[in-house]
């Protein structure tokens, strides 16, 4: 399944994973856990999500959120 | 017999009733020379090879003459009647040489000339041998000069993210690298054992980790195995762009974070991977793309990283016009993606060590940074052993961390050494190729080791630390900011700026110029020979401006007529500067004695200028303006 990111604009400190899985009503297979939740500076953060729950992750009256953002397939710049 | 082609310049002979005739069926044309059986040179050995048209080649030159033109000229060579004629024949080789010594014995023979055979040039591509080998690159990169100049790695982390390291293969090889397993990060795949930082298998990334040794020797390897599929039955070198999101905020937290007394104080990134194809990304225009959207997470965590004090190298790619990766597919020539051709990284193509470019190397633009690649560095040579060739762009960028690790080990980063000031040092003094000045396929030049080990700095200590060379401002001498000079600058970006900028009296025009004065005072101590007492002597023309500038402005009738000039100028102009303590002599004289002394050199330091990366244009311009005030100003 296609993973994509999103960020989350939390100005009140690091939005805790759970916070997060609860209050978007998501399923544990539904955020990466061990991703996390990962600075991105200014106050955003970005999480890991099934691109199927996406959706999901929408503005609220404590944070703003932008996305999806891709995840390509990245590799090395070897001869092939 | 074995025969070898020549060319034999004849003299021309009244075209005879009946002859025989040379015509070409090879060229789209026929041309046709006759010549009468008996003007036929009688060479031993001779055969005329008749296919070939017989060419009307003008009269001989003179060795004393310029090979130059002077003057056009639409005449027909065949009509000049002092023209010869070429033709084309086969000599036996036992005899051509001494015959062709003494070609007038035969009548009517001006001259026999050689026929070499002539090929392309060869360029090195996926499938091409190796060009030399470990020891030249360290040769190429002035790896002993660099040794002399303290510059070897000693305290730098140079994190290697790829495949993984493997310590024990670069131990065989001879290589006793220092390595931080604590450091390192290696993702957890579901299912799999635990990864060890340091023994992953021998790969992409221990080739990498091999190459960046090779010029900074000492410095400290961390191994950041992001290239490891968590997918099954993928290959194993591939990862998702979300691994080296983890990845680098990592690394973010390790340069934020406490340090030990004697820890690393600098760190370097080398990234040889990126998005082959687009196809795996959303569209462009899409706000979730990520090939030319800045705000795509990872483009802003490499931001995050560079502004923490990060040094990061990005290989541009390997799907160049002439010979593509395979997996490039439709994406040949496509451009940059991505992180790299990010504006805070350095995105490096890959040239042989007959610094040509390989023909595999994606030329620029950048899809973020439109001016990418930065540099070239050395590739497709006989290395690690991992491959039988170490290429790709993916040898060159860890050889150009190499050199800038060495670098760092000299001058560590800080807020007088930031990674921009790193990588215009980078660009600035590298060795330029293709087009001068940036080109799309090597940057601004092949990376110089040699030039850079002569560095004696970004700009003064701070007092207290380490005297790392690089001249004092001036006593009472405010400083820019990096915000105040880009702020200045922003007014002389537009076309036309140096005329709407220029205010008629020249104290309003140098308050708008100051700040990029003083912000390219640093960047001028760079230039070889002249950057020190050009330095010198725009110091003394501020000193002057500074005292003039305190008294009521005076306005002038505005014109802008500049004038050449002559090296002699600018060197004589120059050499009152070369004395240490001439600037502030040279000072104390009225503003237009000291701007007659110092225009000549900038007009001379116009062109140099002109060169340094993303600034140089508004910087010339904002120059521009305060001299066409103090010509007006002056009368000069």
């Amino acid at each position: 399944m296609a993973t994509v990111m999103m960020t989350i604009h939390a100005s009140g400190g690091t939005p805790d994973l759970q916070e997060i899985t609860k209050k978007y009503g998501l399923a544990p297979s539904e955020i990466d856990a061990e991703f996390g939740v990962v600075p991105l500076g200014n106050d955003d953060y970005t999480i890991l999500v099934e691109s199927t729950a996406a959706h999901k992750i929408t503005p609220n009256t404590d944070w703003d959120t932008e996305g999806p953002y891709s995840n390509p397939k990245i590799e090395p710049f070897n001869l092939q | 017999m074995t025969k070898r082609p020549v060319l034999i310049e004849l003299s021309q002979s009244p075209a005879p009733e009946e002859g025989i005739v040379f015509e070409s069926t090879a060229t789209p044309f026929k041309t046709a020379f006759a010549m009468a059986p008996a003007d036929m040179p009688s060479l031993p050995g001779l055969e005329i090879d008749h296919s070939f048209p017989a060419v009307a080649i003008p009269p001989t030159v003179s060795r004393a003459d310029t090979t130059e033109s002077t003057r056009l000229s639409f005449e027909s060579v065949e009509d000049d009647p002092h023209a010869t004629v070429l033709i084309r024949g086969f000599m036996d080789e036992s005899t051509v040489e001494s015959v062709a010594a003494a070609p007038m014995s035969a009548p009517g023979v001006r001259a026999i000339y050689a026929d070499p055979l002539i090929e392309p040039c060869p360029l090195t591509c996926i499938g091409s041998p190796a060009v030399g080998d470990t020891a030249r690159v360290a040769s190429a990169v002035c790896v002993s000069k660099l040794r002399s100049a303290r510059m070897t790695g000693t305290g730098v982390l140079l994190a290697i993210v790829d495949t993984g390291i493997n310590l024990p293969y670069l131990r065989s090889r001879g290589l006793t690298p220092n390595f931080n397993s604590s450091r390192s990060w290696v993702p957890t795949i579901p299912g799999q054992p635990p990864l060890v930082p340091g023994n992953l298998p021998v790969d992409h990334g221990t080739m990498c980790a091999y190459d960046a040794l090779i010029a900074a020797p000492d410095s400290t390897l961390v191994d950041i195995a992001v290239l490891q599929s968590r997918r099954p039955g993928r290959t194993v070198m591939e990862g998702l762009l979300s691994d080296a999101v983890l990845a680098y905020s990592f690394l973010h937290r390790i340069l934020t974070g406490p340090r030990r007394p004697g820890d690393f104080h600098s760190m370097v990134v080398s990234n040889s991977w990126g998005m082959f194809r687009r196809e795996w990304d959303f569209p462009v225009g899409h706000p979730g793309n990520y090939s030319d959207n800045p705000n795509h997470p990872f483009n802003r965590i490499v931001g995050r990283l560079a502004q923490a004090g990060a040094d990061i190298l990005f290989a541009a790619g390997n799907c160049g016009r002439e010979c593509p990766d395979s997996r490039c597919g439709a994406e040949v020539d496509a451009g940059i993606f991505g992180a790299n051709s990010h504006a805070d990284v350095l995105s490096v193509a890959g040239v042989d060590l007959n610094k040509n470019r390989v023909g595999y190397s994606t030329r620029g633009p950048g899809h973020l940074a439109r001016q990418k690649p930065d540099i070239a560095s050395f590739t497709h040579f006989k290395g690690s052993g991992v491959y039988p060739v170490d290429g790709g762009t993916s040898a060159a960028t860890p050889v150009a961390a190499g050199v800038v690790a060495a670098v760092r080990s000299r001058f560590p980063v800080g807020p007088t050494a930031t990674p921009a000031m790193l990588r215009n040092a980078v660009t600035r003094l590298s060795d330029d190729k293709g087009t001068i000045g940036f080109d799309f396929e090597y940057g601004w030049g092949v990376i110089s080791g040699c030039k850079l080990s002569q560095m004696s700095g970004f700009t003064s200590a701070p007092s207290g630390g380490p005297d790392i060379g690089g001249p004092q401002p001036s006593e009472g001498q405010e400083q820019t900011s990096d915000e105040e000079f880009m702020e200045a600058l922003a007014a002389f970006r537009e076309p036309g700026a140096d005329l709407a900028a220029a205010a008629p009296d020249v104290c309003g025009t140098y308050k708008k110029v100051k700040p990029i004065l003083q912000g390219i005072l640093p960047f001028l101590k760079f230039i070889p020979n002249i950057g020190k007492p050009a330095a010198k002597a725009i110091e003394s023309l501020m000193a002057a401006l500074d005292a003039f500038c305190g008294t009521s402005p005076v306005s002038a009738a505005f014109s802008l007529e500049g004038s050449g000039v002559s090296e002699e100028n600018f060197a004589s102009a120059l050499s009152e500067f070369e004395q240490s303590g001439s600037s502030v002599a040279a000072a104390a004289a009225d503003i237009c004695t000291t701007y007659k002394k110092v225009k000549p050199i900038l007009e001379g330091l116009l062109p140099f200028l002109a060169l340094i990366p993303n600034i140089g244009k508004p910087v010339v311009a904002a120059l521009k303006a305060l001299m066409a005030a103090l010509n007006a100003h002056c009368g000069a």
